[in-house]
């Protein structure tokens, strides 16, 4: 605390301590008692034991519920694409892009402007104990992942779910396969992580599954590889 | 475990990069903050702001927090504070918000009853103890400044006092506050 506050105002440091902690502190003092703080640890504690009682201010606040959609602005800035809230509603847009982007892609390929040199991928799922098959191929040009129902389906009001089962970390949401033939439009930055990805196909509630993981055991699997 | 301590463990978690750690962090403490943000700043687009940045901050700089100086909620609940006021601060300078009287009315809500005090948390009823003991004007003043970011420009206008009588009386009330709370 400088020597004018002191002389000045009555007080001294440990009121200053008070004023910082509840933001009453002069916008010009703050560099130089913060400067003072750094190597101060009986401030240090004052401030804490400070912030601490002025906290307690807030606790007849009444909680309130934020709208779900904070979460995922909030998991979308910190952990990018690879939130678990299902994807397919994520990639509605990205879907109705696709189909467009599948036939720029083809147009452009065939008129040999665009060379990739991405192998498509393709893994066949099934299920080690029951009727289960589906074959899915990935388009590196469009970002395309086709999923096709071959054989089976999900029980009675049932519904599939398409997940990425990484390595390490949750399983990433990618569709709910509805129909037999199923786009699936991958965000660009799972598209990277798609080469030898294990993919797997969980049975859930209609809605898909409530949790953002796969319930149960997962009803068929298989791994993504080149041609 | 106490809820105090489970929070601690999933910020030391959250630190460390587990996500699963971060959403149950999430669904213990956001509606809290998101309510504090919300009394603050009274619009919920913005509190929805506060929430996202507060968080997201959280995600970052879990590390930095430092549980010898304070408990974990007093740390969320500061940087949601200070986030909020910040706000607060950038939308009165636009004159996107209403300035000091219109908040003195909201105020009034805010000073617990004396029925209240038995449920309390130990530091919120020795903190409402000692602020019995000022003038309630002045108490007020305190929360003024803590809840809606009121300068000593606000209060001293608010007051019709000089600034620099009004601040010489509150230094006086926050040496006196300190000492009852150290009694």
């Amino acid at each position: 605390m400088n020597a004018r506050l002191d002389t000045e105002l009555p007080g001294g440091a440990e009121a200053g301590a008070a004023e910082y902690s509840l933001g009453l502190m002069p916008k010009e003092e703050i560099a130089a008692f913060e400067a003072e703080l750094a190597h101060d640890a009986d401030l240090q504690q004052d401030v804490a034991a400070w912030t601490a009682y002025f906290a307690s201010f807030t606790d007849m606040i009444p909680a309130e519920t934020p709208p779900p959609q904070v979460l995922r602005r909030i998991e979308g800035q910190v952990f990018g694409v690879e939130d678990r809230r299902p994807v397919w509603r994520q990639v509605l847009p990205y879907l109705v892009g696709a189909v467009a982007g599948a036939a720029i892609a083809w147009a452009v390929l065939w008129s040999g402007l665009l060379e990739t040199k991405a192998p498509a991928l393709g893994a066949d799922l099934s299920e080690p104990e029951g009727d289960l098959v589906l074959s899915t191929r990935f388009a590196p040009v469009t970002g395309v992942l086709t999923v096709t129902l071959q054989a089976g389906g999900a029980g009675e009001g049932r519904v599939l779910e398409l997940w990425l089962l990484p390595e390490e970390g949750a399983p990433v949401s990618l569709a709910l396969l509805r129909g037999a033939e199923t786009l699936v439009a991958v965000p660009p930055a799972l598209v990277d992580r798609l080469d030898g990805a294990r993919l797997g196909v969980s049975e859930e509630q209609p809605g898909g599954s409530p949790d953002g993981m796969p319930s149960g055991d997962l009803r068929a699997e298989g791994v993504l590889a080149g041609d | 475990m106490t809820a105090q301590d489970e929070i601690e463990a999933l910020l030391g978690r959250v630190a460390g990069g587990d996500r699963g750690a971060f959403r149950r962090l999430y669904a213990a403490m956001a509606p809290r903050l998101y309510g504090l943000a919300l009394r603050i700043l009274r619009d919920e687009i913005l509190a929805q702001d506060i929430l996202e940045e507060v968080f997201v901050r959280v995600w970052k700089a879990a590390g930095q927090y430092r549980g010898a100086l304070a408990a974990p909620e007093t740390w969320l609940v500061t940087i949601t504070r200070d986030a909020a006021i910040a706000r607060l601060g950038e939308e009165r300078a636009a004159g996107r918000m209403v300035g000091l009287l219109e908040i003195t009315e909201r105020l009034y809500a805010t000073r617990p009853d004396a029925e209240d005090l038995a449920g309390m948390r130990e530091e919120a009823r020795a903190l409402e103890v000692c602020l019995r003991e000022l003038p309630r004007a002045r108490a007020d003043m305190l929360r003024h400044a803590y809840l809606y970011g009121a300068t000593y420009d606000d209060l001293a206008k608010g007051a019709g006092t000089s600034k620099h009588a009004l601040r010489a009386a509150v230094r006086t009330d926050l040496v006196q506050v300190r000492e009852c709370l150290s009694g």
